[in-house]
């Protein structure tokens, strides 16, 4: 006497598809069983918005520091080039 | 209850890419980058010098996948504004300027690694660990479990939203990349942490759409779960 | 076409984030509209009243819908929608109400389902707790931790409900009445036999017909 509901996601499946999940490519009637289980599983729940904040942290990873001799050199290439003789 | 919500870019209503970089329409040359290439094109320091500002930490970071040192990854960076410079007349547009200045930066770390044969293993999917669970198996109830089989038997705690933004947490992410198989950290960079979308993505590394989601699949997976650790023991594991 | 939907806090799409455009004092909300393309993926979502229980969350509103409207299983899809009203009886109180009445709902079925099995001991012992605490503590001890008699299992199903609903876990007390459906019932046609009890429930103690029909647009959705 199983409790298991044929059509319904495990946890388990689900931290699978997470990805595919948010590039927009399960197939319609997934995405409804994906957002079905969340909606009542707290632990999948939790799971999605840690992978979320986890991508949006990576992005803050993408620094831009650009120390003033590289600069320097950077604009030398160029000026160079614009003058037709730049180094090989 | 654990809120399912954060803002978003798109225009989607209740498609969930909350990823920074899906959508085609973000791959081609915008605006300001067609500003930025014209002026670039006639000579203009200025626009270059913008450029560079917009664009070569990151390049530093791309060179970074393919070579072993970051002093040589700064090498291949600063010759590749010249690979960027010669090619000018040649970009058609059709792709971001971002992805193209990724592509020369890819194509002179590869020579530079032949020439220097150190060059980081990029090779393919195959090479790749084997899959594996995104998540250990002892996480779940067994398939066999009567009333909840495959689902959460430890399940994820909440991370605080402080804790996330912390400068300890994001050097936590670094890390567990570094430690990631060279290409999962290819992708994982590049859509990520560079916001490139996922045809440029492909495009620069030579992947299929599907390679490339497997291996973004992988690498998020792995890293959250060394986030987790980290957030639970105050430790990345490797 | 009126219809209901839930949302999480500050009115945001579940899924998306995306916050709603707001009602004003005597208007509704701007219309959002779904972008071209295929309606059943990019369109927006909304319940039935048969629909609520399965997406329950913080906020619950009136909506109208327009355009092409699909009828899928568990949710409509439609072409625009726009917020009429927050159903203000949809709150953290009612919310709790809603996790015990599926505790106690799991009870009275289990409690039926054991008397027609004969098992008298265990269907008086359910039937002779009170409350919540005694309803999870005697559920617990008769479900002991032998996963294979199927008794036991029906009636973890009730330890499960009232342990969430004295966490005032309103989502999963009433996943596992559904879960308890099934195991009666054979899957599927089981769970939605009580995923319609909880709707029921639901539609009766917000009095969501009275609220759409005051609301005077269109007509209501069954």
């Amino acid at each position: 006497m199983s409790g298991a509901i044929a059509n319904e996601l495990t946890c388990k499946e689900l931290v699978e598809l997470i990805t595919d999940y948010f590039e927009d490519r399960l197939p319609t009637d997934e995405n409804r069983r994906f957002e079905l289980h969340v909606c009542t599983c707290t632990g999948c729940r939790v799971y999605l918005a840690q992978m979320r904040a986890l991508v949006r942290a990576a992005g803050r990873l993408a620094e831009k520091d650009l120390p003033a001799a590289v600069r320097e050199n950077l604009l030398r290439t160029f000026r160079d080039w614009k003058r037709g003789a730049a180094e090989p | 209850m654990v809120g399912l919500s954060q803002p978003l870019l798109g225009p989607e209503l209740e498609r969930a890419s909350a990823t920074a970089s899906s959508g085609s329409a973000r791959e081609r040359l915008d605006g300001g980058d067609a500003l930025l290439l014209d002026a670039l094109r006639r000579g203009d320091e200025s626009a270059f010098s913008r450029l560079v500002d917009l664009h070569h930490a990151s390049m530093v970071r791309v060179a970074r996948l393919y070579v072993a040192t970051v002093a040589a990854a700064e090498e291949v960076a600063q010759e590749a504004w010249l690979g960027v410079l010669q090619g000018l007349e040649r970009f058609e547009g059709r792709c971001t300027l971002k992805a193209w200045i990724f592509a020369i930066v890819a194509n002179c770390a590869k020579r530079r690694g032949v020439s220097d044969k150190r060059t980081v293993p990029m090779s393919s999917l195959a090479e790749d660990d084997a899959g594996g669970a995104s998540v250990e198996p002892d996480r779940f109830l067994e398939d066999s479990h009567a009333r909840w089989p495959g689902h959460w038997s430890q399940p994820p705690e909440a991370w605080g939203a402080d804790r996330l933004v912390s400068r300890e947490t994001l050097e936590a992410i670094a890390s567990a990349m570094e430690t990631l198989p060279p290409m999962q950290r290819a992708v994982m960079t590049m859509r990520d942490v560079e916001g490139l979308g996922s045809e440029e993505t492909c495009q620069v590394l030579g992947l299929s759409e599907a390679n490339q989601r497997v291996l973004l699949h992988r690498a998020r997976s792995k890293v959250r779960k060394a986030l987790e650790s980290y957030m639970h023991e105050g430790e990345v594991s490797p | 076409m009126i219809a209901y939907k839930f949302l999480t806090a500050g009115a945001a799409a579940p899924f998306t984030g995306r916050p709603w455009p707001l009602p004003g004092p005597r208007a509704p909300g701007a219309w959002i509209v779904a972008p071209q393309g295929d309606l059943a993926r990019y369109g927006v979502h909304a319940c039935r009243v048969e629909d609520l229980s399965y997406w329950p969350d913080e906020e619950l509103w009136l909506v109208e819908l327009g355009g092409t409207i699909l009828h899928q299983p568990c949710q409509l899809v439609a072409a625009r929608g726009r917020l009429l009203q927050r159903i203000a009886a949809w709150n953290v109180d009612s919310a709790r109400e809603y996790a015990v009445a599926c505790a106690w709902r799991a009870r009275d079925v289990a409690v039926e389902a054991l008397g027609r099995g004969g098992l008298v001991a265990e269907e008086a012992a359910l039937r002779a707790c009170m409350d919540l605490v005694s309803l999870q503590a005697t559920a617990t001890t008769l479900a002991g931790d032998g996963p294979r008699d199927a008794t036991r299992g029906l009636v973890a199903y009730v330890a499960g409900a009232a342990m969430r609903a004295r966490q005032g876990r309103y989502p999963e007390a009433s996943l596992q009445c559904a879960h308890l459906g099934a195991a009666l019932a054979g899957g599927e046609a089981g769970a939605e036999h009580e995923r319609a009890w909880q709707a029921r429930w639901l539609a009766h103690r917000l009095e969501l017909r009275e609220i759409a029909a005051r609301s005077g647009v269109g007509t209501l959705s069954l």
